[in-house]
C-alpha cells in the first residue's frame, strides 16, 4: 500500500488524471533531461566544441597572420613537438620541474601546518579568514607585489635575506632560481588551501584507532606515520590532485613575473603555448601542444586518482 | 656614485629576450653588421656581429644592474631615472619619462647623443617608427586612407608633439621652433642628425617579427649570463632561418 | 585565576599557542602587509634600500590612480563580468546540479572534473578566432561567455556536493505530496542548500574578479577589466611602485573584504569540493 504510494508520486494534475500541460508532462517524465539541459547546451558550446576544435587544429599548420588558410599536416605537428623543438622539451621538463616542486612544498607544508593547528583555540574563524587571504588575493596583483620583493636591487627580499647571512640573489631574474623563487610564490599562495582541507579531513577522522593506540603505548611519531597519515591519505591525494592539476596549467604569475625568462628559464609549456599561439599565431602547433598538455594533465590526475583508491 | 651612498652601475640597458633585440639593433650596426644579407640569410652571426652581442652581454654583466636579463625599457629607465645608472641606451620616446618632474630624479642632468659610432666609425642609430598599415583585405579602403593621410599630417604630427612631446616624423615639425619645444635640445640634435644616416632595421625585416625577436633575444640574455655567445648567435641564426622558411614566401 | 589557566591549558588555549598561530600568519600576511604599505610610499621612499620601514604616508599614489586612469570604469567592467557570468553560472547550474546529485549520474560529475583539466588557451584560441569573426572582441557578452567557462563547472562541482547532503526522504515526501520535480527542486532542496548557494557565488564571484587570462585576450579597450588594468600599469607608469602597489591594492581589496566576512561560506565550499572527491 504504502509503496504503491511512493511510486506514484507527481503533480495532483497528473495523478487525478486532469489534463496535464506539455511542460509539465516533459518535465515530470525526464526530470534528468530539462534540468540538465540548459547547463549542458552552454557546456558543450562554450567548452566541448572548442576542445574538439583545438584537436582539429592540432592536425592542421595555418599561421593565422597572413592570409593562409589551414593546411591538413596529420601528426606532423606533433612529431615536431617531440623531435624537434628543443624549446618544447625544455618547456615539458620545465613544467614537470616546477609542479613537482610546487606541490612538494605546499603538501609538506600544509600538512604540517594543518596538524599544528588542529587543537581548538579561540577566534579560529578569525585566523581561517586572515589565513585565506594569500588564496583569493588577486594572482596578477600578488605576482607584481612578489616582484617587486623579488627585485635584486630594491626588493625587500634581498634585504630579509642579508638579515640572516644569506644572499643578494637575482631571485626571478636568475635563470637558475628562477623556477624555485616561481614555486615560492605559488607555495604561498596555495598552501592555506591544503591546510584547510587537511584540517577538514582532520576533523573526520575517529578517535578510536588514537585511543587504542594509546593503551598500546604507541609514541606519537607512531601514531601520526601509523594511524594519522594514512586516515587523512583520501584527502591528501584530493588535495594534490586538485593542487597538481593546477601547477601544471600555471600562467598567470609566470607570465606577469617573468613572460618565461630569463631567456627561456622559466617557460612552461602553458606560457610556451601562449606564445606560439597567441602571440606568434602558429595556430596548428599550438593547438597540438595544447593537446600534449591536455593530455599531460590527464594523465597525471589518472595516476594520482588510481593511487589514491589503490595503495602508496 | 649615487645619492643615497650606495653603488651605482655604469649602465642600464633592455636584457628580456624579444624585448632587447629592438634596442640592440643598434649595436649591431655600429659594429658593422645587420640582420640580413641580400640573399636574405642571417647576417649577424659574423665576427662584427659575434662582437655586438658579446658587447651588450659584457657591459650588462659587469657594468649593469643584476637581473638585468630580465629588464624591460620600465626595469631599466627606472634604473636610470633614479639615479642609479650612469648611461641608458633605448628608444628616445622614452624621454617623458626621464624628463617627468615628478618621478625622475636625473631631470635637466641628463645629455642626449646619437648611438656611439663603432670601430669602423660606423653608425649604431636605428631609426624606430611606428607606422600605420592597411590589409590588402580591408573592406574600407578609401575611408582608411583618407584617415591615415590625417594622422599623419602635419598638423596632427605637431600637435602631438609640441604638447604631449611624442616624437613624430616630419622634417617640417621638425624645423618648427613650436615643434621643438618640450624636446630637449641636444635630444632634437642627435636625432635629426640620426634620421639623416640611420638605417629603418630597428628589428629584423621577416614576416613573423614576434617570433624571431624571441630567437634573437634569447641569444642576448646568453650573452649576459656569460654563456657560449658565439654558439647561441649560431643558433639564433639556425632557428631565424627555420621560421623564415615556414612563414615567408607562401 | 589559578583554575581559569588550568582550564585553559587543558583545552589548549596557551599563550604558546596563540604565538604559534601569529607566528605561522606573519610570512602570508607579509607580501599583502609590504603592498599595502607601499602604496602610501612616495617613489623616493619605494626605491630606497635598505627599505623604509617607518616614514609619512601619502594618498598621493591612490589620486593619480584614479586621476590618470578611469579605474571606476575598469571596477565597473570587472564588476559586470563577475557578477554576469557568476549569476548565470548559478542559473544553469543550479539545476543541473540538483539533477545529477539527485538521479546519480556521476558520470557527469566525472567529465565536469576532466573539463577542469584542459587549459584555459585550448578555450581561448577558439573562442579568440570567433568572437574575431563576429565582432564581438571587447564586448561584455563575450567576457561573460568566457568566464563562464569557469564558474559553470564550478558551480556544478561544488553544489552537486551540497544537493547530495539534501536527505532523500525530505524530497520523497514533497513528490507524495503533489510537488513537480521542478517544486520538489525549488521548494524543498533550495532552502537547504542556501549556505552551499552563497559559498558558490562567493567563489565564482572571485575567481572572475581575478581572471587574467581570458580578460587579457577577449577585453578590449572599453571592456578591460581590472587584472589587465593592473597588468598594463607596469608597462606605461614604468616601475612606479607607489602606483602599481596603489593599483593592486585597490584590485584586491574587495576581494579580501568579501572572503574576510564569508569565510566561513568559502571553506566549506572549497573543502566540500575536495573531500566530495
Amino acid at each position: 500500500m504504502i509503496k504503491e504510494m511512493q511510486t506514484a508520486p507527481g503533480p495532483a494534475s497528473m495523478r487525478e488524471g486532469k489534463p496535464a500541460s506539455w511542460w509539465s508532462h516533459l518535465a515530470e517524465k525526464h526530470p534528468v533531461l530539462l534540468f540538465t539541459l540548459p547547463a549542458g547546451i552552454v557546456v558543450f558550446g562554450l567548452m566541448v566544441f572548442p576542445v574538439f576544435y583545438t584537436v582539429y587544429m592540432s592536425l592542421h599548420s595555418w599561421f593565422a597572420s597572413s592570409l593562409t588558410t589551414p593546411e591538413f599536416i596529420g601528426v606532423r605537428n606533433f612529431v615536431r613537438a617531440f623531435i624537434q623543438d628543443e624549446r618544447f622539451r625544455n618547456a615539458f621538463v620545465l613544467t614537470i620541474y616546477f609542479t613537482v616542486l610546487a606541490t612538494a612544498m605546499q603538501l609538506v607544508l600544509g600538512v604540517a601546518l594543518a596538524l599544528l593547528l588542529n587543537r581548538p583555540f579561540r577566534g579560529k574563524g578569525l585566523f581561517r579568514s586572515i589565513f585565506l587571504l594569500p588564496m583569493v588575493a588577486t594572482p596578477v596583483a600578488i605576482a607584481l607585489v612578489w616582484m617587486m620583493m623579488y627585485n635584486p636591487t630594491l626588493g625587500v627580499m634581498n634585504y630579509l635575506t642579508g638579515l640572516v647571512g644569506l644572499g643578494p640573489y637575482k631571485w626571478v631574474s636568475d635563470a637558475r632560481i628562477v623556477i624555485p623563487a616561481l614555486a615560492a610564490v605559488d607555495t604561498w599562495e596555495w598552501t592555506p588551501l591544503i591546510t584547510l582541507i587537511t584540517l577538514a579531513g582532520l576533523a573526520t577522522l575517529p578517535l578510536e584507532p588514537y585511543e587504542s593506540a594509546l593503551i598500546d603505548g604507541a609514541t606519537p611519531a607512531q601514531m601520526f606515520w601509523r594511524i594519522t597519515l594514512p586516515l587523512l591519505r583520501p584527502t591528501i591525494m584530493v588535495a594534490l590532485l586538485f593542487r597538481s592539476i593546477d601547477c601544471l596549467k600555471t600562467f598567470d604569475i609566470i607570465y606577469v613575473m617573468t613572460a618565461g625568462g630569463p631567456g627561456f628559464a622559466s617557460e612552461t609549456l602553458n606560457v610556451y603555448t601562449f606564445q606560439v599561439g597567441l602571440f606568434y599565431f602558429h595556430i596548428g602547433y599550438a593547438s597540438s601542444l595544447l593537446v600534449i598538455l591536455f593530455a599531460l594533465v590527464l594523465g597525471v590526475s589518472l595516476v594520482l586518482i588510481k593511487v589514491r583508491r589503490g595503495s602508496w | 656614485m649615487t645619492d643615497d651612498g650606495q653603488p651605482g652601475f655604469g649602465i642600464a640597458l633592455r636584457g628580456k629576450r624579444a624585448a632587447a633585440t629592438s634596442q640592440f639593433a643598434g649595436m649591431l650596426h655600429a659594429m658593422g653588421s645587420t640582420w640580413l644579407t641580400p640573399g636574405r640569410e642571417p647576417a649577424f652571426t659574423s665576427d662584427e656581429g659575434v662582437k655586438a652581442f658579446d658587447m651588450w652581454g659584457r657591459l650588462l654583466r659587469l657594468y649593469g644592474p643584476p637581473g638585468s636579463e630580465n629588464n624591460h625599457w620600465y626595469e631599466a629607465s627606472s634604473i636610470f631615472s633614479q639615479g642609479k645608472a650612469a648611461m641608458f641606451m633605448d628608444a628616445n620616446s622614452l624621454f617623458p619619462v626621464i624628463e617627468d618632474p615628478q618621478k625622475s630624479k636625473v631631470i635637466g642632468k641628463v645629455g642626449y647623443v646619437l648611438f656611439p659610432r663603432g670601430p669602423k666609425g660606423q653608425y649604431g642609430s636605428t631609426v624606430a617608427v611606428w607606422g600605420l598599415a592597411m590589409p590588402k583585405s580591408s573592406k574600407n579602403q578609401k575611408p582608411a586612407w583618407l584617415f591615415m593621410q590625417w594622422a599623419t599630417a602635419k598638423a596632427q604630427v605637431m600637435n602631438l608633439q609640441s604638447e604631449k612631446g611624442i616624437l613624430g616624423c616630419r622634417e617640417s615639425v621638425w624645423k618648427d621652433p613650436k615643434g621643438k619645444g618640450k624636446v630637449p635640445g641636444d635630444l632634437s640634435e642627435s636625432l635629426m642628425q640620426g634620421s639623416k644616416m640611420g638605417t629603418p632595421l630597428w628589428n629584423p625585416p621577416v614576416v613573423a617579427v614576434a617570433e624571431v625577436r624571441d630567437t634573437v633575444g634569447a641569444a642576448i640574455v646568453t650573452s649576459i649570463q656569460g654563456g657560449d655567445v658565439r654558439a647561441a648567435v649560431n643558433k639564433a641564426a639556425t632557428d631565424m632561418k627555420r621560421i623564415m622558411a615556414e612563414t615567408e614566401n607562401k | 585565576m589559578r583554575g581559569y589557566m588550568r582550564s585553559i591549558r587543558r583545552s589548549g588555549e596557551s599563550p604558546w599557542t596563540y604565538v604559534q598561530l601569529v607566528l605561522i600568519l606573519i610570512p602570508f600576511l607579509f607580501p599583502l602587509f609590504w603592498m599595502l604599505l607601499s602604496s602610501f610610499k612616495t617613489q623616493v621612499e619605494n626605491t630606497a634600500y635598505p627599505p623604509v620601514w617607518i616614514f609619512q604616508p601619502t594618498l598621493s599614489n591612490y589620486r593619480e590612480v584614479f586621476v590618470k586612469n578611469p579605474f571606476f570604469t575598469f571596477t565597473l567592467n570587472s564588476l559586470v563580468v563577475a557578477v554576469g557570468s557568476t549569476g548565470l553560472a548559478l542559473l544553469l547550474g543550479l539545476p543541473g546540479a540538483y539533477a545529477i546529485a539527485r538521479f546519480k549520474r556521476t558520470g557527469i560529475a566525472l567529465a565536469i572534473l576532466t573539463a577542469r583539466m584542459a587549459p584555459g588557451i585550448s578555450y581561448l584560441i577558439p573562442w579568440f578566432i570567433l568572437f574575431t569573426k563576429l565582432k564581438m572582441i571587447d564586448t561584455y557578452t563575450a567576457l561573460i561567455l568566457t568566464h563562464l567557462i569557469v564558474a559553470l563547472p564550478l558551480v556544478l562541482w561544488v553544489m552537486i556536493g551540497f544537493f547530495e547532503d539534501v536527505p532523500g526522504e525530505l524530497i520523497e515526501a514533497s513528490r507524495i505530496d503533489g510537488c513537480s520535480h521542478f517544486g520538489a527542486f525549488v521548494k524543498v532542496a533550495l532552502p537547504l542548500v542556501k549556505p552551499g548557494i552563497v559559498a558558490t557565488a562567493i567563489l565564482s564571484f572571485i575567481f572572475s574578479w581575478n581572471n587574467f587570462l581570458f580578460s587579457l585576450i577577449i577585453a578590449g579597450f572599453k571592456t578591460r577589466t581590472l587584472p589587465i588594468a593592473v597588468y598594463s600599469f607596469l608597462s606605461y607608469e614604468e616601475i612606479n611602485w607607489g602606483g602599481l602597489t596603489a593599483a593592486a591594492t585597490i584590485i584586491t581589496l574587495p576581494v579580501l573584504l568579501l572572503s574576510l566576512f564569508i569565510q566561513k561560506h568559502i571553506v566549506r565550499g572549497l573543502t566540500l569540493g575536495a573531500l566530495k572527491g
